[in-house]
C-alpha cells in the first residue's frame, strides 16, 4: 500500500507500507534545497490549480484553441508557486482534458521534460464529476496511469500528518 | 508590448523608400495608424486574456461540481491504483488525502 498525502499548501508526504515495514518520503525528508521544487510539483494538481482560479495574485491567461487528437480544446495558463501549468479543456463540455507542465528536479528520472497528465473516464460520484483515469506522458511518451476506485469528501484526518 | 525599436526600424525603412512628397506623408500616416492600432490591441489583449482564462476555469469547475461546494471543500480522499504499462510494474494501491484548509494562496 502506498499512502500519499498532499496538502494544498504544497506539503507532500508519501508513506509506503509494505508488510510491517514503513518509511516516509516527501518534503519532510527531502533535502532543503528540493523543498521548493516539491512545493511546485504539488501545485500542478488539477484540483489545487482550480481552487486558485480566482485568486487575484495568481496569474491566469487564455492562450487560445488547439486541436489535440482531432478534438478542439481551449488552453488556459495558470502560474502557481512559480510553476507554469497549462490546463487543456474541452471546447464543448468544458471538462478538463489535461494539465501540462515542466517536470521539476524532484522527478529525477524525468527532469526538464514536459509532463502531460490527461483525464478521462468521467463518472459522477458524491455530487462530483471526476476523471476516474489519469494518464501521464513525459516528453510525449507514455509514463504511467492512475485509476480512481473511490472518492470521499470531507474525510476525517489527523492534520499532524502535515507537520514537518 | 509594442516593439518600439522594430517599429522605428520599419517606419525608417518606409521613409527611406519613399522619403518625400505625398507618398512619403501617406506612408508616415499609415505607419502611425499601424503603431497606434497595434498598441491599442496590445493594451486590451492582456486583460481580455486574463478574464477569459478565469471564465473558462470557472466553466471547468462547473463541469465537475457545484462551484460553491467545490470551493468550500475542506478535504478529499481518493483511493485508486497506479500502474505503468511500459515498465510492467506491479499495480500499487494508492490513497491520497488532500486537505484544503482555506481557499487561495497561503493555504
Amino acid at each position: 500500500m502506498h499512502m500519499a498525502w498532499e496538502a494544498s499548501n504544497g506539503m507532500t508526504l508519501d508513506r509506503r507500507l509494505v508488510g510491517d515495514r514503513s518509511w516516509t518520503e516527501g518534503i519532510g525528508v527531502l533535502p532543503p534545497e528540493l523543498h521548493r521544487d516539491a512545493v511546485r510539483y504539488a501545485s500542478t494538481k488539477l484540483m489545487t490549480l482550480l481552487r486558485h482560479r480566482n485568486v487575484a495574485e495568481v496569474p491566469v491567461s487564455y492562450l487560445g484553441s488547439e486541436t489535440v487528437d482531432g478534438r478542439k480544446i481551449e488552453v488556459v495558463k495558470i502560474v502557481l508557486e512559480g510553476t507554469r501549468c497549462e490546463i487543456e479543456l474541452d471546447h464543448e463540455t468544458f471538462r478538463p482534458v489535461a494539465v501540462r507542465f515542466q517536470s521539476s528536479p524532484i522527478q529525477e528520472a524525468i527532469e526538464n521534460e514536459v509532463v502531460r497528465r490527461s483525464y478521462s473516464d468521467f463518472r459522477s460520484v458524491n455530487g462530483f464529476v471526476l476523471p476516474f483515469r489519469q494518464t501521464v506522458t513525459v516528453g510525449g511518451e507514455y509514463y504511467n496511469e492512475w485509476q480512481l476506485l473511490a472518492f470521499e469528501t470531507e474525510p476525517e484526518y489527523d492534520s499532524k500528518v502535515f507537520d514537518f | 508590448m509594442v516593439d518600439i525599436s522594430r517599429t522605428i526600424h520599419v517606419v525608417g525603412a518606409t521613409t527611406r523608400v519613399v522619403p518625400n512628397g505625398r507618398l512619403g506623408r501617406i506612408s508616415w500616416f499609415f505607419a502611425l495608424i499601424w503603431v497606434v492600432g497595434w498598441g491599442a490591441a496590445e493594451a486590451t489583449s492582456e486583460p481580455d486574456a486574463e478574464a477569459k482564462g478565469r471564465q473558462l476555469l470557472d466553466r471547468v469547475v462547473e463541469s465537475m461540481a457545484d462551484p460553491a461546494r467545490f470551493d468550500k471543500l475542506k478535504a478529499m480522499r481518493m483511493w485508486g491504483q497506479s500502474f505503468s504499462k511500459e515498465e510492467g510494474t506491479e499495480t500499487i494501491d494508492v490513497s491520497i488525502l488532500t486537505p484544503f484548509p482555506k481557499k487561495g494562496r497561503g493555504l
